[in-house]
């Protein structure tokens, strides 16, 4: 099983596809810093100008009006108290003009951080995927497959090496480019002075959330293996993905909110970010009408480790059996 | 150990399709003795290449039993394989490595050494383009690279699955060489083909199959030998003279261009021996070959070359006393023969 592995890493990193895959996700991740570095630039001279006069006239406004807007705020509230019969605030304390309001400052990078490694994420996921996915996709559609069974009959044997190549095969590319991220980030961040924060609880919170982006890019790897083996077009498992994302992640997860703990998508939220919020808009009937407002509930890091890997298993399983008994000609 | 190379026994495949269930391969018995040639002769679609895939896992027999060196197919194979090397249909590699990754990538899956990938290349002659993507290779090329791969284990038993299809002269010529050395340095090689004179070129034994049934098997000689012959192409200078003598003989003969073509006719020199004593001298004497579709028609109907090869076995296990070629009319399709071999 070893040699096999080996043999199958050696025929990864042989392959154009992935050479172009991990050239393409190189690029978008330099990409993906080059936006964080346009959202953290400071703002330009002309711009805190303008930002200045505009706070000054706020200001003034305030100076002259600012009892009687808080008066009204004040009556607009307890109206609307009475009407519902719900406590509300309308945040009339707070009406005053600040100076933050106006002079925009980039996050510091201990809360830009999971930001940019999510966004970064997700093109990591994606290049697993397709690295899998034609890893053995192409080898059943150009027939090489079945070549390779008059060398190695016990097929087990076979698609366990292949999956696991595939898995083991994208964490050095995922690795490092998370790595560039981080470091970028880092880099970018302390360049405008945004990095000083950082504490030794937020670098290992930061590594723990890179952690599970890996472990998670050699699951996805694996499962696009195994949809290789079982629909054994590269183009018939990226189809499947892009119709799930669409129908099932879009469309039907709108209509069915509820549903949303058991998306794909909320729970590789979840298991990044560890744990995650989804809405649910729920409406209530009394005397006064229906009211209708979105609720945020928690997804539990537990509930999305255990669905991921139980359906990464079940995929596995499958193809397993499939290529156990298909023909391969 | 076993004799056989390879035995199956009631071997059947079918498959599903939307026109319903279509034999594949129904009840095959089939024998290929250690060392040598065998020849696996059937037209397309008549279950060669099913039976080869089910002989190396390829694809699952719903029923029968296979053995390759007396051990059980698939139970065994894993035991087995190292001593067997296929190609199955047209060589299929990865078409954007070299011919050598391809090779060093399967030395690896079976831990054969680095240098063994250099010497195979080089015995077949593909050293020199070993660096080229194999998706540039000819035809010729893959189907020696193919040969290549197989050659890796040191095998005892080669299958070649119609190794010759689509090749040029010399690329046939190249291959069937190879199949005729292999098998007198001591391989036991298997050679499907819908090409009577290719098996007769390079076999020593043939199993003939048709309808995914076995029809005959037995040395080549005795099975589809000079029994193919089934006409002599006859050129003469003077055909209408010519056909004067033969008729006045008793032969039975038609005209085919400028020259007759005779038939029921075991010995050609009585022809010429014929004409000769009447002063016509014969300046074409062609023994043409029956093609496989009439092989089978004989062989299926219980006339002609198939029919009780001595030595030979017919698959129902009968054995019957030798009998003459069948001839009549309507004459059947012929083709030009091969070379005797």
């Amino acid at each position: 099983m070893m040699r096999l592995f080996r043999v199958e890493l050696r025929r990864l990193f042989s392959r154009r596809l992935v050479v172009l895959a991990t050239a393409g996700a190189v690029v978008v991740t330099g990409m993906l810093l080059f936006g964080f570095w346009q959202s953290t630039q400071p703002m330009s001279g002309a711009e805190r100008a303008q930002a200045q006069t505009e706070y000054e006239r706020a200001r003034a406004d305030w100076e002259e009006n600012g009892e009687d807007h808080l008066a009204q705020c004040l009556a607009d509230e307890e109206l609307e108290r009475e009407t519902t019969g719900r406590d509300v605030d309308f945040g009339c304390e707070d009406m005053e003009p600040k100076k933050e309001w106006f002079l925009y400052s980039a996050p510091p990078l201990e809360e830009s951080l999971p930001g940019v490694l999510s966004g970064g994420a997700y093109q990591l996921l994606f290049l697993a995927f397709l690295v899998g996915a034609t890893f053995t996709a192409a080898e059943a559609s150009t027939g090489s497959l079945s070549n390779w069974l008059t060398f190695e009959p016990r097929r087990l044997r076979v698609y366990g090496s292949k999956l696991l190549a595939a898995a083991v095969g994208v964490l050095p590319v995922t690795a490092v480019l998370l790595g560039v991220v981080v470091a970028g980030a880092w880099a970018i961040a302390g360049s405008f002075g945004l990095a000083d924060g950082m504490t030794a609880r937020d670098w290992s919170v930061a590594a723990a959330t890179a952690g599970r982006i890996l472990a998670l890019c050699a699951v996805v790897a694996a499962v696009a293996a195994a949809l290789g083996f079982l629909l054994r077009h590269t183009a018939a498992v990226l189809g499947l993905a892009v119709g799930w994302v669409v129908v099932v992640e879009l469309m039907l997860s709108g209509y069915l909110e509820r549903f949303q703990p058991w998306l794909v998508g909320k729970n590789v939220d979840g298991w990044i970010s560890r744990g995650t919020t989804y809405f649910v808009n729920t409406c209530t009937t009394d005397s006064t009408g229906t009211l209708c407002e979105y609720t945020e509930t928690s997804l539990a890091f537990g509930h999305s480790a255990a669905y991921l890997l139980v359906l990464a298993a079940l995929l596995v399983l499958t193809g397993a059996l499939v290529f156990r008994r298909r023909d391969v000609v | 150990m076993s004799e056989l190379a390879i035995e199956t026994t009631a071997l059947r495949r079918t498959y599903r399709g939307r026109g319903g269930a279509r034999v594949g391969v129904e009840g095959l018995d089939l024998r290929v003795p250690q060392g040598g040639v065998h020849g696996f002769l059937g037209p397309n679609g008549s279950g060669k290449t099913t039976t080869i895939r089910m002989l190396l896992g390829l694809v699952r027999a719903e029923s029968g039993s296979m053995r390759i060196f007396g051990q059980e197919i698939p139970a065994r194979l894993p035991d087995v394989i190292g001593r067997v090397g296929a190609i199955v249909e047209s060589p299929k590699f990865f078409p954007t490595f070299s011919g050598r990754r391809n090779l060093e990538l399967l030395a690896g899956a079976i831990g054969a050494p680095r240098a063994r990938v250099g010497e195979v290349l080089e015995s077949t002659g593909l050293a020199d383009r070993a660096r080229d993507r194999y998706k540039g290779y000819s035809l010729g090329m893959k189907q020696r690279l193919a040969i290549a791969a197989t050659l890796l284990k040191s095998p005892d038993l080669l299958i070649f699955d119609e190794p010759t299809n689509g090749l040029d002269p010399a690329g046939i010529r190249e291959i069937r060489e190879t199949m005729r050395r292999l098998g007198e340095e001591g391989c036991t090689v298997l050679v499907s083909s819908h090409i009577l004179a290719e098996v007769e070129q390079v076999a020593d034994t043939v199993s003939i199959i048709g309808r995914g049934r076995l029809l005959a098997e037995g040395r080549v000689n005795d099975v589809i030998g000079e029994r193919g012959i089934t006409a002599v192409r006859v050129g003469v200078p003077d055909p209408a003279a010519a056909a004067a003598v033969l008729t006045a003989a008793g032969v039975r003969f038609r005209p085919d261009g400028p020259a007759l073509r005779v038939r029921g006719v075991e010995d050609p020199a009585r022809i010429t021996e014929l004409l000769a004593r009447a002063g016509i001298y014969v300046r074409e004497l062609t023994p043409l070959r029956a093609d496989l579709e009439q092989v089978f028609l004989d062989l299926t109907t219980g006339e002609g070359p198939g029919q009780t090869p001595p030595g030979g076995r017919h698959a129902d296990g009968d054995r019957r006393p030798p009998a003459a070629l069948a001839v009549g009319e309507p004459v059947p399709a012929v083709v030009e023969g091969g070379e005797p071999r």
